[in-house]
């Protein structure tokens, strides 16, 4: 199109609006046209909104982050969850849920601050109680059973019944605390009790399983009919 | 006088000799502020022949997702729903890939049309001159009157212009608003938009696209314009890729033009009379040769013959015609470019074809209880399944569910537990259903795989789906 060239500024008094830059790259020049302000004025909007944003949502932290709402969701969902579980009953499930959840996780440990750290010290590694945090357990490992030596407590070794001070929820709160501490092998008091590691996955399969049996084929809304007998899982199951 | 105002009315006064040219886009004046452009009324055949395709298609934008084929609608995109249908044939999710063909085929599509003739896809079918050319700026003929009335009112100011403009403007929200809607219809069931609009009562989400389409349009028709052709379709750019020699584009025969001449009869046909610059919707001189900025709109060859014909010289000095056609006279339609283009094309539409047509109407996936490989019960091995059945089709299916012939055939005593062998989905649903498989400890040798068949009653196909079972 080089031929058109010679067509250019054709006005009737020489009318040239635009410059060409100096520099000149493999024989190429360009032109100096101005950006359209509409064009600029896009720009300066978008960085005057990240400065707003970055005022509002982490300078002053009024907004909500995506990171947060996420979490907010995933909270309420899981709480939904939660509240389908109680419905069936306690299990061990309803524990591996909470423990997954984070703020009652940490309603538990402030719970276990307040009250269990005399016994089995801050970091749960055991001064008169056990220490909590190896695999080895007094009156077994599974969070159902966590929740009944706690509930009731072990007279003989002085641990005492907490549910009547602390009420269910606070209880259920602790243990997905200790739940969560199982097997971090805190350096502590000596290992007391049996060997013992509760596996989270199995026992939810056990209990799918054992709702799809009683349930006749309909193990999406299983949970809620059938209440699963985890302790009883069948003897020849597998590790996994 | 002061220098100051000297120096403003010298700027004004140069940009009133403003020419477009190849260095710079006319709709941006130097100082990068807007350059409104007015564009002149035409007439002639391209223009009526423009205005029937205009009106053809204004129809079928605005009624397509109203029409129904097979009692779904002819063109929906259901978000929420991830589905979408298509002239009669339904989508899911799962058959996402083939929008890959979809959208190469579109775009290939117009890499035929384009290298054949140009942009007439632009200046003929894209909604964005359907409706600026179709619609909106009538609608400111109209209101404002012709374009030497437009540029005095604008001068005059006063009451007139105020009230023309308010009307102007009332009218082009209004109808932006009906648009949105109208486009929003390719998104949501027409059923449901019919029960929702114009207010989207409790649908928030709704109601605040419709707010954003709405505005969206108006800034595009009112103020941006050709604009979107220009700076932000990035279709144009590719002109110069895609058109060659033979290509037919709209041009300026300069062998006949030049010399422009200001009178008849003095120098080349050509009389710089300017008409194909004033009746041009995105401001260029077709003279200066095809340029970035032409959609093909056709305007100019009308502007050109109607002079053409009153200085009594022949048609066609703007016309259709391939840069080889402007320079010897002689065009070339088919050419190698068409044909390689055409063959992928029509390869692409084939696999489409071929890949839409072998979709099921349903799917199963098997998934063996996690954690769980097998259990042992009263001296016999279990195995449990679970099969997810998917029902892809546009109506509800009864599907029967059982073990295959033959299935785990070399086996004593083998027992199959469905405790649901009848499954009854609706459209586009899915459901999960359990299988257990047992047999005597002492019948296991090794691990085993055999198959299950799932039958949807509707449509009679079968999916088998192989599995293993397990034991110690």
């Amino acid at each position: 199109m080089s031929d058109h060239i010679d067509n250019r500024h054709v006005t009737d008094e020489g009318y040239v609006h635009d410059s060409i830059k100096e520099h000149e790259y493999d024989g190429i020049q360009e032109f100096d046209n101005k950006l359209p302000n509409w064009w600029l004025w896009t720009l300066y909007g978008t960085i005057g909104f990240a400065l707003l944003y970055w005022i509002v949502f982490h300078t002053l932290a009024i907004g909500t982050l995506p990171r947060q709402h996420f979490d907010r969701e995933m909270l309420a969902a899981q709480e939904a969850q939660l509240e389908r579980a109680a419905k069936a009953g306690l299990t061990n499930q309803t524990f591996v849920l909470m423990a997954g959840m984070a703020p009652r996780v940490a309603e538990g440990r402030e719970i276990f601050v307040k009250h269990c750290v005399q016994c089995h010290l801050d970091d749960a590694r055991g001064l008169v109680g056990p220490n909590l945090t190896d695999g080895f357990w007094i009156h077994g490992c599974e969070p159902m059973q966590m929740y009944k030596t706690v509930s009731e407590g072990v007279a003989a070794k002085g641990m005492p019944a907490w549910l009547n001070q602390l009420g269910p929820n606070r209880v259920q709160a602790v243990v997905s605390y200790v739940y969560t501490l199982r097997n971090t092998n805190v350096e502590g008091k000596a290992p007391e009790g049996q060997p013992c590691d509760f596996d989270a996955e199995a026992d939810a399969a056990a209990a799918a399983a054992a709702a799809a049996a009683t349930g006749e084929g309909a193990p999406a809304e299983a949970p809620a009919e059938a209440p699963a007998a985890p302790a009883e899982a069948p003897a020849g199951q597998a590790g996994h | 006088m002061t220098d100051a105002s000297g120096e403003k009315k010298g700027r004004a006064r140069l940009r009133d000799q403003r020419r477009p040219d190849l260095d710079s886009m006319y709709c941006i004046n130097p100082d990068g502020s807007r350059n409104m452009l007015q564009v002149a009324e035409v007439k002639g055949r391209w223009t009526t022949r423009k205005y029937l395709v205009y009106a053809v298609l204004i129809v079928v934008y605005l009624a397509t997702p109203w029409i129904t084929i097979g009692g779904r609608p002819a063109m929906l995109i259901d978000i929420p729903g991830r589905a979408a249908y298509l002239f009669g044939a339904s989508f899911t999710n799962e058959d996402f890939h083939l929008l890959f063909f979809v959208l190469i085929g579109l775009g290939l599509g117009l890499f035929v049309v384009t290298t054949l003739f140009g942009r007439v896809w632009c200046g003929f079918a894209c909604p964005q001159t359907v409706f600026m050319e179709g619609v909106f700026r009538p609608i400111e003929r109209l209101v404002e009157g012709r374009r030497l009335e437009r540029m005095r009112r604008n001068q005059q100011g006063g009451p007139d212009k105020i009230v023309r403009k308010a009307v102007k403007h009332a009218i082009y929200l209004f109808l932006c608003w009906n648009l949105a809607i109208a486009f929003m219809c390719y998104f949501i069931p027409t059923r449901q938009m019919l029960h929702d609009i114009p207010f989207f009562a409790g649908n928030s989400t709704a109601l605040a696209w419709s707010l954003f389409w709405t505005a969206m349009l108006y800034f595009d028709y009112s103020w941006f314009r050709e604009q979107t052709c220009l700076i932000i379709c990035p279709y144009g750019r590719l002109q110069a890729t895609l058109v060659d020699y033979d290509t037919i584009i709209i041009g300026y025969d300069k062998e006949r033009g030049e010399p422009r001449s200001k009178g008849v009869g003095t120098g080349g046909d050509c009389i710089d009379c300017r008409r194909c610059v004033d009746v041009c919707p995105t401001g260029i001189d077709i003279r200066n040769g095809l340029q970035l900025e032409c959609i093909g709109c056709t305007n100019c060859i009308d502007a050109c013959d109607e002079i053409m014909d009153k200085i009594g010289q022949p048609r066609g000095l703007i016309r259709f015609d391939s840069s080889r056609g402007f320079e010897t006279g002689k065009s070339r339609l088919l050419r190698p470019r068409f044909f390689i283009y055409g063959v992928v094309l029509l390869g692409l539409m084939a696999l489409f074809a071929v890949r839409a047509a072998d979709r099921k109407s349903f799917t199963v996936t098997v998934l063996r209880t996690q954690g769980l490989p097998f259990s042992f019960e009263n001296g016999r091995i279990r195995n449990l399944y679970t099969l997810q059945l998917h029902n892809k089709a546009d109506r509800p299916a009864v599907m029967f569910v059982g073990p295959a012939d033959g299935a785990l055939a070399g086996h004593d005593d083998v027992e199959f537990l469905v405790p649901q062998p009848r499954v009854e989905l609706g459209a586009m649903s899915d459901s999960p259903v359990s299988m257990f498989v047992s047999m005597p400890q002492k019948s296991y040798t090794e691990a085993e795989d055999f198959a299950f068949t799932v039958r949807d009653s509707v449509s009679g196909a079968v999916e088998t789906v192989t599995v293993r079972f397990r034991g110690p």
